[in-house]
């Protein structure tokens, strides 16, 4: 207490001089503060302010009384992001291409691309379009046309064929048809394919096989991968995905003559003597060691350029990873079942988001229009070996000598598409039937694995 | 003291040498691993049968990650983070520890108890209404987003505040008799007296900050706000990118910083972990 | 105003608070705010899109205590911290009593045992699922070599918990290490002399001189170890992501999930979050007391 007292007198002799070292000390500290708000203020608007001029773009447009309004949105000078779930090979080329259409549009147009796992971009979109956050562009599939729709997570694109010069006529109308929702065009093709069977020529011949034949019906898969499999090498015959991959079983279910979907009642067929079957097979596959256990789809990638996999069923995006890597491998059209031949076919397809302003819109227009053009759509089917959706990439007469290609073509034979109209596509193939097969592989019991993703389907089928 | 070559200081010490010895090599062999992995050409991180060195390198897996993710822009950014909120959370850590420690105020020991129980709340409970926060702050995606909520921590407090305890008594009544106001105490006088303190506090933000996944996961979607962590994490996602040796050259990237800070300042490192077990 | 401030510098009792203030105001904004939040949110049925909401009572709760994911997230949570936080400090604590000497080799294994604790969890996620995959895996090799065959880790869903934990112990255990060493090394050697003189046994000496004199030392890493553990998620995140079979789904991870992916439901996330906190704090609260608070309560 004596300590206070003189302290508060020897105050009052010095006030003059603390007064002014106060203020110092004010002020170095209010500035070190201003300096941090500032710096990180500074730092942060380039990336925030093209969404600044989005949000304000969007109160002129809904208090529109002002004349200005009409003017034709222009693409010149912006930035756009780009979201798509291109992590394989497939995303060099298309890496490429985005540079070269950055350096060469005369717009001057900039498109930064973001690449991430499939999962992991729908888990970051919906926050994203909630807080105002989202890219204006995305690649995503026709399963997740109705979902993303439905919850306005992505804006029609119907005016798509009026504003640019891409001509309708030129696509195929399936690919179109399949990114619809509600009489609205949603998304535009960027690629579409279904599954095809890739297999090692090198090793078909190691196991004494003729690496020209592939097998053309699943019994023979197996029988295949039952010589092909050399455990002393850590050879597997035939690579079977537990997710992260193409839906695979889908197609093997379907050839078999299994159901999966009554689409128009909203009720899962799935459990059924053929799709019981089905599975017992894989789980025989799998327990014979002919293929590795608990393997997602960038594990057999990688066993595949490692000269380590005979067979696997995948998308047409592996053939640049395979050239990359100098495998001597061949591709097939996928195995017939008991039944006939099915692959699940997809398309990917560009969507603009929620949120995005006008001048956004018309650069990602551009963008869209200069992929749809008949040079882009051939590059990309040559390098890629991606089956053209577009009537003039397939008349072209590089892409139909292409081997590869002609294969890939096979789309149209086989393709079917899976759970159009549906809401819950995605879930269903992510959440019920992915799970069953990564159960039944680990070596669960089929039938109860079968019951139990069929109550899982039902219960997606009813919140449709 | 003298040792005793009884048997069991023999028995004894010679199990405490291997098993160190097997620990050392288990904790160096993965690290000498990566390091390697990241250099050997793809085909040789898939050779069967593996090897550890490889025979085969060169510089792909590095320049492949810069292609596939924008790795200057998240080490820039990790910087930014880390730099920002270890230095604000340090110059408010010791303000509030100082008052903790040496002040006399109403309330005192309500506030601290209260801070103290901030720091029981883990961040994942609080993670979606501070998502949301942030959104409505119109902070999300900007470097104040992700440095402002981390500019202070419970702990930090605690920490200096234990800090500033342990310095002799009289110190401030001897300033404050030359008139000296609270101010100038605290930064001319006492501050500089835990400059370890800061530096040990400062290498334990820091590493936090760099190292964390979550936090920085979730106040970011734009590709250019991402720090390392983050967009490494991202860049793996679930089973989905083909290619590993992107993801260990990756890994290396995020590694060498702290690393090589560590070799430096190893003794305030240990002491960042060591003295937050300290009690006053 | 400013002259008022500046003459709040002048009284310790009222600087006090000008010192406090900037840590106050950001604990309230980024810690209490979020805080009520969670319980609020988690009485609401909200989704990331705020196409709906409105007020849920206990439906959330209800609906959390009936989720099988949930109870299997909670086992989850739990197995790993009872298996890794005892695992962790007993690894730690052997190790710290192996090199808390001077010797040149006891300082070059601290530092040794002190590099993971540096690396972060995504590098050390990226590195031990590379290295331990079951197909293309250096150590699946290695011990193929000797005879035990077809170990997937992360994932074979036996395996895959294990893996997690061993991988956590591995990143960990040289900070608990550290924290022991000076623990022990602040103990005085006259204890050990006078036990030594009396001709107590190496091991002796370990479990009734050290293991005592370190008591608050090892309630500080329970402590901090149990609240991390029951928090787990980095390093699920980065290898496992849950799977396979939602054999490594923790707490935390499931509600990232259902937060932040496919339903997005945020209302139930948080409730759960809620719970868990309501877990963390019958558990460690009495610790926690123990430990931080000793004077203060």
């Amino acid at each position: 207490m004596l300590f206070v007292q003189r302290f508060e007198t020897c105050i009052a002799g010095r006030m003059e001089v603390v007064m002014k070292k106060t203020k110092t000390i004010m002020a170095i500290l209010l500035s070190v503060i201003m300096i941090a708000g500032v710096l990180t203020g500074c730092n942060s608007k380039a990336p925030v302010s093209t969404k600044d001029n989005n949000s304000d773009n969007q109160t002129t447009d809904s208090s529109s009384g002002k004349g200005d309004q009409k003017e034709e949105p222009s693409a010149k000078g912006v930035t756009i992001q780009f979201w798509n779930a291109f992590t394989g090979s497939d995303g060099d080329v298309l890496r490429e291409i985005v540079n070269r259409f950055n350096n060469e549009n005369e717009d001057g147009i900039k498109i930064e691309m973001d690449i991430m796992p499939g999962a992991t971009l729908a888990e970051k979109l919906a926050p994203a379009i909630t807080t105002g956050t989202a890219p204006a562009m995305i690649l995503a599939g026709n399963m997740d046309v109705v979902q993303y729709s439905k919850t306005g997570s992505i804006l029609p694109m119907s005016d798509f064929f009026d504003v640019t010069k891409a001509d309708k006529s030129d696509f195929v109308a399936a690919s179109l048809e399949s990114l619809q929702y509600d009489g609205e065009q949603m998304m535009i093709p960027m690629q579409w394919f279904t599954q095809y069977l890739y297999y090692n020529k090198d090793l078909f011949e190691a196991a004494g096989l003729n690496s020209e034949i592939p097998p053309v019906t699943w019994e023979e898969v197996r029988e295949f991968a039952k010589k092909i499999t050399n455990p002393d090498k850590n050879v597997f015959g035939v690579g079977l995905p537990v997710g992260g991959a193409v839906p695979w079983f889908g197609s093997l279910f379907l050839s078999n003559g299994g159901e999966i979907l009554d689409v128009a009642n909203k009720k899962s067929l799935l459990d059924n003597e053929a799709n019981f079957k089905s599975l017992q097979f894989v789980q025989e596959i799998v327990n014979s060691g002919y293929s590795p256990k608990g393997s997602t789809g960038a594990d057999l990638d990688n066993l595949m350029m490692a000269d380590q996999l005979g067979m696997v069923v995948n998308g047409p995006w592996m053939v640049n990873g395979l050239k990359e890597n100098e495998i001597n491998f061949g591709v097939a059209p996928l195995p017939a079942g008991t039944k006939s031949t099915v692959g699940i076919a997809e398309v990917t397809g560009f969507a603009i988001t929620k949120g995005t302003s006008e001048e956004e819109k018309a650069a990602a227009y551009k963008f869209i229009e200069f992929w749809n053009t008949t040079d882009t759509c051939k590059e990309w089917s040559i390098r890629n070996g991606f089956p053209p959706y577009l009537k003039s990439v397939a008349e072209d007469s590089e892409v139909q000598a292409d081997p590869i290609v002609s294969v890939f073509s096979a789309v149209k034979d086989y393709g079917q598409s899976f759970g159009t109209g549906l809401a819950s596509a995605a879930t269903i193939n992510n959440d019920a039937l992915f799970p069953m097969i990564e159960n039944v592989i680990a070596g669960n019991d089929c039938q109860d694995e079968l019951t139990k993703a069929s109550a899982k389907i039902d219960e997606l089928l009813a919140t449709e | 003291m003298k040792m005793k070559f009884t048997r069991e200081n023999i028995i004894l010490g010679l199990i405490k040498y291997i098993t160190l010895g097997l620990l050392i090599f288990a904790v160096l062999f993965p690290l000498v691993w990566l390091f390697a992995g990241a250099f050997k050409v793809e085909k040789q991180i898939l050779s069967y049968p593996p090897t550890i060195i490889g025979t085969k390198h060169s510089l792909k897996s590095f320049s492949r990650i810069f292609q596939s993710i924008p790795m200057e822009i998240y080490l820039k950014n990790t910087i930014i983070f880390s730099l920002g909120s270890t230095t604000l959370a340090l110059l408010f850590d010791s303000l509030a520890g100082y008052a903790f420690a040496r002040l006399n105020f109403r309330g005192k020991n309500f506030l601290f108890v209260a801070i103290l129980l901030t720091m029981m709340v883990p961040f994942q409970v609080m993670m979606i209404p501070l998502f949301l926060e942030s959104h409505f702050l119109g902070i999300l995606n900007t470097y104040q987003g992700l440095i402002l909520p981390k500019m202070t921590t419970a702990f930090g407090i605690f920490m200096m505040r234990s800090y500033f305890t342990q310095l002799p008594k009289d110190l401030e009544e001897a300033a404050r008799v030359d008139g000296l106001n609270e101010a100038v105490i605290f930064f001319k006088i006492m501050l500089p007296l835990v400059k370890p303190g800061l530096l040990t506090l400062g290498i334990f933000h820091l590493m936090n900050s760099w190292n964390d996944l979550l936090y920085p996961l979730m106040m970011t979607s734009d590709v250019k706000m991402r720090t390392l962590s983050a967009g490494l994490a991202l860049f793996v996602g679930e089973r989905a990118t083909t290619y590993y040796g992107p993801q260990l050259a990756g890994a290396v990237i995020s590694i060498i910083p702290l690393l090589l800070l560590y070799i430096f300042f190893q003794r305030y490192f240990v002491a960042s972990v060591a003295t937050s077990g300290i009690k006053d | 105003m400013l002259k008022r401030i500046g003459a709040y510098w002048n009284k310790p009792s009222k600087a006090a608070y000008l010192f406090l203030f900037p840590s106050l105001i950001t604990l309230f904004l980024f810690a209490v705010i979020p805080l009520c939040g969670a319980i609020i949110i988690g009485f609401m049925d909200l989704d990331i899109y705020f196409s709906k909401s409105g007020f849920a009572g206990f439906n959330n709760f209800i609906k959390a205590l009936t989720d099988e994911r949930f109870w299997n997230a909670l086992k989850n949570t739990a197995v790993f911290a009872l298996i890794e936080v005892p695992l962790q400090i007993l690894i730690g604590l052997l190790v710290a009593n192996a090199v808390a000497t001077t010797s040149f080799f006891s300082k070059f294994s601290r530092t040794i045992f002190f590099l993971p604790v540096v690396c972060s969890m995504a590098a050390v996620g990226i590195m031990w699922s590379i290295l331990f995959d079951g197909t293309i895996g250096f150590i699946p090799y290695v011990l193929k070599q000797i005879g035990i065959e077809g170990l997937a880790f992360f994932r074979d869903p036996k395996m895959a918990m294990g893996t997690v934990i061993s991988m956590t112990v591995w990143k960990n255990f040289g900070y608990t290490m550290s924290i022991l060493v000076v623990g022990i090394q602040s103990i005085s050697t006259s204890y050990y002399e006078a036990a030594k003189i009396d001709g107590a046994s190496k091991l002796n000496r370990f479990f009734y001189i050290t293991i005592p004199c370190l008591a608050p030392n090892l309630g500080f890493c329970l402590i901090t170890n149990l609240i991390g553990s029951l928090q787990v998620f980095d390093q699920v995140y980065v290898t496992t992501q849950g799977g396979p079979q939602y054999k490594t789904e923790t707490l935390v991870q499931y509600i990232y999930k259902t937060g932040f992916s496919h339903p997005f439901e945020l209302g139930y996330a948080s409730s759960m979050s809620v719970l868990l906190l309501i877990f963390i704090l019958l558990l460690s609260f009495p610790l926690y007391k123990k430990v931080f608070m000793q004077k203060e309560m």
